[in-house]
């Protein structure tokens, strides 16, 4: 095993309602969400601590915000704004580190081991690189300090907003063990509501699990559940990490039959897979379609198209003549999921389109 | 039952009905393969069948014992397919349908099912005939089945239209970005409904006419083949093998009123010194977007491809040209114009443009009357 690691990881304060809460001075210490109308059925992008309050979060359709909060303050993304600032902050982290790896605008791991001022305490290069962002951008951000990315993830999340947490190499073993399995990274609703069900509510229940039971139990994540509830997390942090593909998919408490329920669902979690590729500045050529039925199994449907896929219309027309060719008729379904891949990054200035025949007779392609 | 043949016989026919066994059968008896041995003609058949694509054939073969059986199609290839060369005995009791095979190395006993559930391959009663030469049939399927859209949604996009009257046949073929057309001549019809000549034009699955393709180069007979249409199905019969397939339903597109018929652009080029350029400059489009620009010179007498893959690099060839008309930049997928070149087969091809947003045609000069019509990728800064 190689020396202790540092890793920090930063998070940005509820990082699009923040910034459109500095630029408008009338949002300050209101309830505020970023993302589509309600009317046009989008979803929550981001919101607001106020927003918070009532019960708001982000993948949320923005119709079921409005309901909770009728105050609420819609307000349209600006990406432009979101990567400049995104920008200031990378430009931040590299002040002390190039092991950097992003996760989203407002999101990265830095692995401080070494670092370019060689300064020994990573929770102070946490906190400089909070003041600096907060000086420099007006901006609130929340560091977690660990041995590795799962820890430093859990940790900036748990003292947020503006916080700053340490969990430190020798009670690392100790947090975890407490740790309600609802707060660990990568364990969702659905998943921790199945592990409560299976008497496991805390590190130290996971803990008592064989790996083989885990793997049985849940899958090929279940080796990733076998590590953390021991604290263990090798992965490294990645500076070039190269996004692949950018996908959103949500699983359901209660299995899914109605095919208008399915392709509601379909439609929010389209429009969060829309909001992500929007804010990666890229296009697609590859759409895949994730079913997983009652029964867990799982199959995946896909297309590949000549053109750039970077609109609701086509993302939805896609997944539409997808789900025609699953069963989603004849089974219950229990996760939906809709990836893009074969990404094109749009900083290009040349754009190609194949042009397509123009059938009459009401055929299209 | 008892039989027997030889390993490579079986071997072959069963590789072929096996491509018409489902992966994943709805019923059980798919999987199998149907193996029929009849004791009077001393024929040997066998069948695979999805329930849209039917294949049957057979072959001669040593029989002691008539009987009909199923047995599982994987396995049974697997085996056979394995066995060493020579004659092999297959054996199974009356009623039961465990089967031995035994060969010069060894046996092996294989459990099959009754054959009484497994499904009849259609038939025909009425319908039309058309008789057709196994050279035009090639040529059509060749020119045509590569067009074909591979996405399954697209529904009869995913076939070849074949459309027959008194003059001819013709087979079309269209993804929606580049739509490919076979006009073939002289063939005999008859309807057995009545008294005109046959004229119809059905839709079949690309999948099918891949299989009747194959069949048809591994076992090419003399005589022209029998096609058979009703509403719903294609029978294809010639010697000892039969193809059947569904139908694909829907309105194929109006796709003739596609085709330009005046162009302000041509050019003329050698077939294979044009392939050799485009599949040089395919290693680096493939890296990025597969996109290829063709730069037409009236004066110079040449075109230039050229080939910009960002970050990855950049390539250029010039092909000596006759070009008429006007200078032109028109950019496009490599993958279509390579697969259009490689279904021709004459030394010259012809390319006819008006824009570099309009649809462009290639055409083999001399031989077979093949239009294949390609959508341009528009390039905009």
């Amino acid at each position: 095993m190689d020396a202790i690691r540092k890793i920090i990881h930063i998070d940005m304060d509820a990082f699009y309602a923040s910034v459109e809460q500095r630029d408008e001075p009338r949002y300050r210490g209101k309830p505020l969400v970023v993302g589509g109308l309600p009317q046009q059925r989008g979803v929550v992008a981001a919101a607001s601590y106020e927003a918070r309050k009532f019960g708001i979060h982000s993948a949320m359709p923005s119709r079921t915000a409005y309901q909770k909060c009728p105050t609420l303050i819609f307000v349209k993304p600006r990406f432009e704004v979101y990567h400049a600032v995104s920008r200031q902050i990378r430009e931040i982290f590299h002040r002390y580190t190039d092991q950097v790896e992003p996760l989203a605008l407002d999101e990265a791991y830095l692995d401080v081991t070494q670092n370019k001022q060689e300064k020994p305490s990573a929770t102070l290069i946490a906190q400089e690189i909070k003041a600096q962002i907060l000086q420099e951008t007006g901006l609130t951000a929340s560091a977690g300090i660990s041995i590795n990315k799962f820890l430093a993830k859990v940790a900036s999340g748990f003292d947020k907003p503006n916080g700053l947490y340490l969990i430190p190499p020798d009670a690392a073993v100790a947090f975890v063990e407490t740790l309600p399995i609802e707060k660990f990274h990568g364990i969702g609703q659905v998943t921790a509501a199945r592990m409560h069900e299976l008497g496991i509510h805390t590190g130290k229940d996971l803990k008592q699990w064989t790996e083989l039971d885990l793997v049985a139990q849940f899958g090929k994540v279940g080796h990733y559940y076998y590590k953390i509830a021991r604290a263990q997390d090798d992965r490294p942090v990645e500076p070039n990490r190269i996004r692949r593909s950018i996908g959103a998919e949500n699983s359901f408490a209660e299995d899914l039959g109605d095919r208008t329920t399915i392709l509601t669902e379909l439609e929010q979690i389209a429009q969060l897979v829309l909001q992500r590729l929007t804010e990666s500045k890229a296009t697609a050529r590859t759409l895949t379609l994730k079913v997983k039925y009652a029964d867990y199994q799982q199959i995946t449907r896909s297309r590949t198209l000549t053109t750039p896929i970077q609109d609701l219309e086509t993302i939805l027309k896609l997944t539409h003549e997808l789900l025609a060719i699953t069963e989603v008729d004849r089974r219950n379904v229990r996760l939906l999921g809709i990836t893009l891949s074969n990404l094109t990054p749009n900083n290009s200035d040349i754009h190609y389109q194949q042009l397509t025949l123009s059938f009459k007779q009401g055929f299209t392609i | 039952m008892k039989l027997i043949c030889t390993q490579n016989e079986l071997n072959t026919h069963l590789s072929l009905v096996s491509r018409a066994v489902p992966s994943r059968p709805s019923h059980p008896v798919l999987a199998n393969v149907l193996l029929n041995a009849d004791e009077d003609s001393q024929q040997v058949s066998l069948t695979g069948f999805d329930l849209s694509l039917g294949v049957q054939t057979s072959f001669k073969g040593q029989v002691e014992e008539g009987g009909i059986l199923t047995l599982p199609a994987k396995l049974l290839s697997d085996i056979v397919s394995r066995l060493p060369d020579g004659e092999i005995i297959l054996d199974g009791e009356a009623d039961e349908t465990l089967v031995t095979l035994t060969c010069a190395s060894g046996r092996y006993q294989v459990r099959g099912m009754g054959a009484e559930e497994y499904p009849e391959l259609p038939t025909i009663a009425d319908g039309q005939v058309a008789y057709l030469p196994i050279e035009a049939l090639l040529e059509g399927l060749r020119g045509s089945l590569f067009a074909t859209s591979s996405d399954e949604t697209k529904q009869v996009l995913t076939g070849v239209h074949i459309a027959v009257d008194a003059d001819g046949m013709e087979f079309a073929a269209t993804d929606g970005h580049r739509l490919a057309v076979v006009e073939t001549e002289n063939l005999e019809t008859e309807d057995k409904g009545g008294t005109d000549k046959a004229k119809f034009d059905v839709t079949v699955p690309g999948k099918a006419l891949r299989e009747l393709e194959r069949m048809i180069q591994m076992n090419a007979s003399a005589e022209p083949i029998a096609v058979r249409f009703d509403q719903g199905q294609l029978i294809v019969q010639w010697d000892n093998q039969r193809l059947t397939s569904r139908l694909l339903e829907g309105q194929y597109p109006n796709y003739r009123q596609l085709i330009p018929k005046q162009f302000s652009r041509q050019l003329t080029v050698d077939r294979r010194v044009f392939i050799s350029a485009l599949e040089r400059i395919a290693v680096l489009a493939d890296q990025k977007n597969s996109i290829v620009k063709l730069n037409l010179s009236v004066a110079d007498q040449e075109t230039v491809l050229s080939v910009d893959a960002q970050d990855v690099g950049s390539g250029r060839e010039t092909v000596p040209s006759q070009i008429s008309g006007e200078d032109l930049e028109i950019a496009f997928n490599v993958k279509y114009l390579l697969e259009g070149l490689k279904s021709f087969d004459t030394a010259e091809v012809q390319m006819q443009c008006n824009t570099s947003t309009s649809p462009s045609i290639l055409t083999p000069l001399g031989s077979l009357k093949m239009t294949y019509l390609v959508m341009p990728v528009q390039v905009r800064s």
